[in-house]
């Protein structure tokens, strides 16, 4: 898994130079940091995304705001979440403070468009590792396992596999890699929106029968007020997905740095504690993440 | 840059494409016929100033004319059935919404482009000569009969050129069906391109289905106008 990490190890000229790089920055020594940069430039391209974004000073990150315990909207306005923290903690590791840091709210269709079009420096919202999308983007260190589809559906709905969703009307999202499989492999028919506020208001109309959906945003929506006492997650899942970033292709240095920023909030605990304060429930995943990382921090 | 066409061979996706351009084609039908029906009667409403009604008639076009064709379709796919126009499936039992995303597209598009469609036709009676209404007036035809046999056919003839606009955008608009979950070219593009990251082919096939679209509607359009054309009088077809 944390294979950067290992590669850390292997001193090579280029890894030792990024290390120090790291711990320059950590000190908040801007000028030595950008002196390390200089003197990496020969083995990059010219002016390559990390640069860009020291240069900018600011990072910017495609995010979720509709998508509670990721990215959403709390009460007072903020937006809030597992990875917004992870991207504010990213922004402190490669620029000082965690207020360095441009939350840009993108949905599932748009992402990784966003990011090759060089709008965002990087995504961090709830994308799931593939290798469709491996061909187009670069994936970071993977920080979450995300139950693929559940279906919610009425509390009194009789159904004990995924092949008796044949012929129903399931509402999704649009850009969800599971469309497909419902469609082609099970036979629903389905009726995809393009955000889950919409989804949502179309269950309840009854334009569908049931909702088939990323696990995490069903089970807290299964729990909540008046949506509790009338539905119930029907079916579980029958994948999960690794979660991680996304980088634009061909920016090694910008790659690492953001996967040694994810490995060191993970040692930080920034995802585990965001899991029990967003009540995404506590993961086995997630405390073996912390722990393997915090032991390869303390190795290095 | 290389154009990667290879997912059109993916049988999956070209039932997604046909079966969504089947849709479009459809809903702009359906569409269009809504939007004469109500530009017509619109305009009727308004031309004979038929009391009250004339005041309703000019609220609503200002109303659906003024309000972007999105807000209305989330409008009537959203908040009718909140506020109760909803029925019973006989199958299930349970209360299910009025209108299914299609008839909430066509109604949205048959409100919008009607109510432009009125204000179209209207200006298209306004441009008949007072002389020929006049004429036939002196010649014994009720206001009605005048309406029917005279102002409506040379009114109708003289705003094809603006109604081949308002038919063309009727056609674009149909586009925002995908966002109410009506399975159109546009939905079926969208998942294409989520899957295969191939964005720019597959807005440019989307980009040559919509001219192709649009440009036989023109066609269509032109020959109509052609083919009721009167001698001598109008707008010269080129």
């Amino acid at each position: 898994m944390l294979s950067t990490t290992a590669s850390f190890q292997s001193a090579t000229a280029s890894t030792l130079l990024a290390g120090g790089f790291a711990r320059a920055r950590s000190l908040g020594l801007a000028a030595v940091a950008g002196a390390v940069a200089l003197l990496l430039t020969p083995t990059f391209a010219e002016a390559d995304q990390l640069e860009r974004v020291q240069q900018r000073g600011k990072l910017i990150a495609g995010i979720k705001n509709d998508y509670p315990g990721f990215g959403s909207i709390d009460a007072n306005g903020e937006i809030v979440g597992v990875e917004i923290d992870l991207a504010r903690f990213v922004a402190k590791e490669l620029l000082g403070s965690e207020d360095a840091v441009e939350l840009v709210p993108v949905v599932a269709s748009n992402r990784i468009e966003l990011l090759n079009a060089g709008r965002i420096d990087v995504i961090f919202a709830t994308l799931g590792v593939n290798a469709d999308r491996a061909k187009v983007i670069d994936f970071t260190e993977e920080y979450y396992h995300m139950a693929g589809i559940v279906l919610l559906a009425d509390k009194d709905m009789e159904i004990s596999s995924w092949e008796e969703v044949k012929g129903l009307q399931l509402c999704g999202i649009q850009g969800n890699l599971y469309n497909r499989p419902l469609v082609e492999t099970y036979g629903a028919e389905t009726v995809l929106f393009t955000g889950t506020a919409e989804m949502f208001k179309a269950f309840q109309d009854n334009r569908c029968q049931a909702i088939a959906f990323d696990g995490p945003i069903l089970n807290m929506k299964v729990a909540e007020d008046g949506w509790s006492d009338k539905y119930k997650i029907a079916l579980d899942t029958f994948d999960y997905i690794p979660i991680a970033g996304g980088v634009r292709k061909g920016e090694p240095a910008f790659l690492e740095a953001v996967n040694n920023a994810i490995i060191a909030a993970e040692a930080a605990n920034v995802v585990a504690d965001g899991e029990k304060n967003y009540n995404l429930g506590v993961s086995e995943y997630v405390t073996n993440r912390a722990k393997q990382a915090a032991e390869a921090l303390k190795g290095e | 840059m290389t154009l990667d066409f290879n997912w059109l061979a993916d049988p999956f996706y070209q039932l997604w494409l046909l079966r969504g351009l089947g849709t479009t084609v459809l809903m702009g039908l359906y569409g269009i016929v809504l939007m004469l029906v109500i530009g017509i009667a619109g305009a009727l409403c308004l031309h004979f100033r038929i009391p009250v009604l004339d005041t309703v008639v000019t609220v609503l076009v200002e109303l659906f004319r003024n309000t972007p064709p999105l807000v209305q379709l989330f409008f009537l796919y959203f908040m009718l059935s909140e506020i109760g126009l909803t029925l019973t499936d006989p199958v299930t039992g349970r209360s299910v919404p009025l209108f299914s995303g299609f008839t909430c597209v066509v109604l949205s598009l048959g409100l919008y482009n009607g109510a432009i469609a009125v204000e179209i036709i209207r200006s298209g009676l306004l441009a008949v000569p007072p002389q020929t209404v006049e004429g036939a007036r002196s010649l014994g035809y009720t206001r009605l009969q005048t309406f029917r046999h005279v102002e409506l056919p040379i009114g109708l003839r003289l705003s094809m050129p603006a109604m081949t606009n308002n038919v063309v955008s009727l056609i674009k608009t149909s586009s925002q069906a995908a966002l109410v979950a009506v399975a159109d070219i546009m939905y079926g593009a969208t998942q294409i391109m989520l899957e295969t990251f191939r964005n720019l082919e597959v807005m440019l096939l989307i980009w040559v289905i919509y001219i192709v679209i649009a440009s036989l509607a023109v066609m269509a359009m032109r020959w109509i106008g052609q083919a009721f054309r009167i001698p001598g009088y109008g707008t010269q077809v080129s």
